[in-house]
């Protein structure tokens, strides 16, 4: 079993940072805006040197958390090495605080199908990201981390909860978790399930970073006359998603927090006080833990 | 073929096809799941769709928004991307967008759209302070030497002079009639860190300047060039590629 190697330098401090998207990376590099960590997608920085020199000088001032979007653990038909090379020589450059992805599958043989794609909750799956995410920690010589995804539909050969998926996923492999808070409550409306008791069941131990992102609500097409929660990251936290970080912090303590805003970008300061938002939900569950900026 | 094997095939034909009914038997999720499967068929499509358009806005503007859309739509589904990294994806959609009916007349769409692709590559390309007639010659002192030339830029021959219509898209000064006849256009396509310019040689300049970026020697490509215009002055034509910083590194043969 692989546990990734090499340590990281820095380690993400335990306040929320943001999303950084190409529109705003300009702006960091010549404000410096108080923010105390960002988050990158290595995918969007692949084919763009122009963007990577701007991203090394964001890592000579910030701790960098990098979230693949394309490295498709989930995937039947194997990794892509090539893809893993190229995200490999990113993180060489910036020495992140973090790395990781997410329980999805995004790529079939020769083609990139741009989204988090489900899985079937099952042994044999268990099995297959387990060995994947060591095939992953090895080939960029650290940990990776893992995220619960946004769900609309579910399998019915599944023969485990998400919760007691990730549980087995972190048993087998040993790796750690993030915990998309949205995601949960987002899933927990589509398919019907408790999003506390779902947090309760979560291995907490695991849980390296709490994630926060927008969805929006349509009409559910499966159902007449219900609704469906839609993962566009294209809106700001919503009410339901804030409590259930809060509960989440006072069952598993307060952990670094990333707000994800991927689709409609704002202008920077609006993330940014979506940040300072989650550092004072954490302060107020947390008393005397006040995040400085 | 494993069960999840099979599993994925099915639901990346929903996405990429949007035919959802294969994997009704799979799913669970309301009443009708495969309703729900379709919202990533929804999404696949429509970041596609929306990164193609991104890509090409001036392919846009010469033959319109509903024409390159609807070419767009076809084009994810017939040519998925084939990495994750976005910014490589339609590097063929000029093509295939030329090829659809009712275009297939315009004969330069495909070199018009290929021009605003190294564009947009040369865009975000880094450059390196070019290197001066003196480190040059010190290094260069071989026959076989070759140079490197600057990562942002790029070599366009078209049969149509479709640098001067990109040039009246990024001006918005289009006339309101425009005849394009169909001439040689030997264009050099040079940028780094969110600039560039388009610049048209003549053709034995440009054949001179692609074959040192192959990695041609000089005395190979200044032949080369002799053979498009045999009073071709290789002395003169280094001088000016050297004096626009475009010569990055030096390479003597071992």
């Amino acid at each position: 079993m692989s546990t990734g190697g090499q340590p990281t330098t820095r380690p993400l401090p335990a306040s929320a940072g943001v999303g950084l998207r190409l529109p705003h990376l300009a702006e960091v590099v010549a404000t410096r805006p108080p923010v105390p960590w960002f988050e990158i997608h290595p995918e969007t920085f692949l084919a763009n040197p122009h963007a990577v020199e701007l991203l090394v000088q964001v890592a000579e001032h910030y701790p960098v958390s990098v979230h693949t979007v394309g490295v498709s653990i989930g995937s039947a038909h194997g990794l892509d090495r090539d893809h893993l090379r190229r995200v490999r020589a990113i993180i060489d450059l910036i020495n992140p605080s973090a790395v990781s992805g997410h329980v999805a599958w995004s790529t079939h043989p020769g083609e990139y199908l741009n989204d988090l794609l489900p899985l079937p909750y099952d042994e044999a799956t268990v099995a297959l990201l387990g060995d994947h995410i060591g095939q992953v920690q090895d080939a960029l010589d650290r940990p990776y981390l893992v995220e619960n995804p946004s769900s609309y539909v579910g399998f019915l050969g599944s023969t485990m909860s998400e919760p007691e998926f990730l549980s087995a996923l972190v048993r087998r492999s040993g790796c750690q978790l993030v915990c998309d808070i949205s995601n949960i409550h987002l899933s927990s409306r589509n398919m019907g399930f408790d999003a506390r008791r779902y947090v309760d069941e979560l291995p907490g131990d695991a849980i390296r970073e709490f994630h926060l992102g927008g969805y929006e609500a349509e009409d559910d097409p499966a159902t007449p006359g219900a609704t469906l929660l839609v993962d566009t990251h294209g809106t700001p936290v919503s009410d339901p998603a804030w409590d259930l970080y809060a509960y989440a912090i006072r069952r598993f303590g307060i952990r670094p927090t990333l707000i994800e805003w991927d689709n409609e970008l704002p202008p920077l300061a609006t993330l940014i006080g979506e940040a300072r938002r989650a550092d004072r939900v954490a302060a107020s569950v947390v008393p005397g833990n006040v995040p400085a900026h | 073929m494993s069960p999840l094997t099979e599993t994925q095939r099915l639901v990346r034909r929903a996405v990429v096809l949007g035919d959802t009914e294969a994997a009704r038997a799979l799913l669970v999720g309301g009443e009708d799941p495969t309703k729900r499967l379709a919202i990533h068929h929804r999404h696949y499509r429509a970041s596609l769709v929306r990164t193609l358009l991104d890509r090409f806005p001036a392919l846009t503007w010469l033959v319109g928004s509903e024409a390159v859309t609807s070419a767009a739509i076809s084009y994810v589904t017939e040519h998925p991307p084939i990495t994750p990294s976005l910014s490589e994806f339609g590097q063929s959609f000029p093509t295939y967008l030329a090829e659809r009916p009712g275009l297939d007349a315009l004969g330069y769409l495909t070199a018009f759209g290929e021009l605003e692709w190294h564009v947009g590559t040369v865009s975000i390309a880094v450059d390196v302070p070019g290197l001066t007639i003196e480190s040059i010659v010190a290094a260069a002192n071989q026959d076989d030497a070759t140079l490197a030339l600057q990562p942002g830029v790029r070599y366009v021959h078209a049969a149509w002079p479709v640098h001067e219509l990109m040039r009246f898209f990024l001006s918005g000064s289009a006339p309101d009639r425009y005849e394009l006849r169909r001439e040689d256009a030997w264009i050099e396509v040079r940028g780094a860190r969110g600039e560039f310019h388009i610049h048209s040689l003549d053709a034995s300049a440009w054949v001179f300047r692609r074959e040192l970026q192959a990695g041609k020697s000089i005395a190979s490509a200044a032949e080369i060039a002799a053979d498009v215009d045999a009073g071709f002055d290789a002395g003169a034509a280094l001088g000016r590629i050297i004096a626009a910083g475009l010569v990055a590194a030096v390479h003597s043969a071992e």
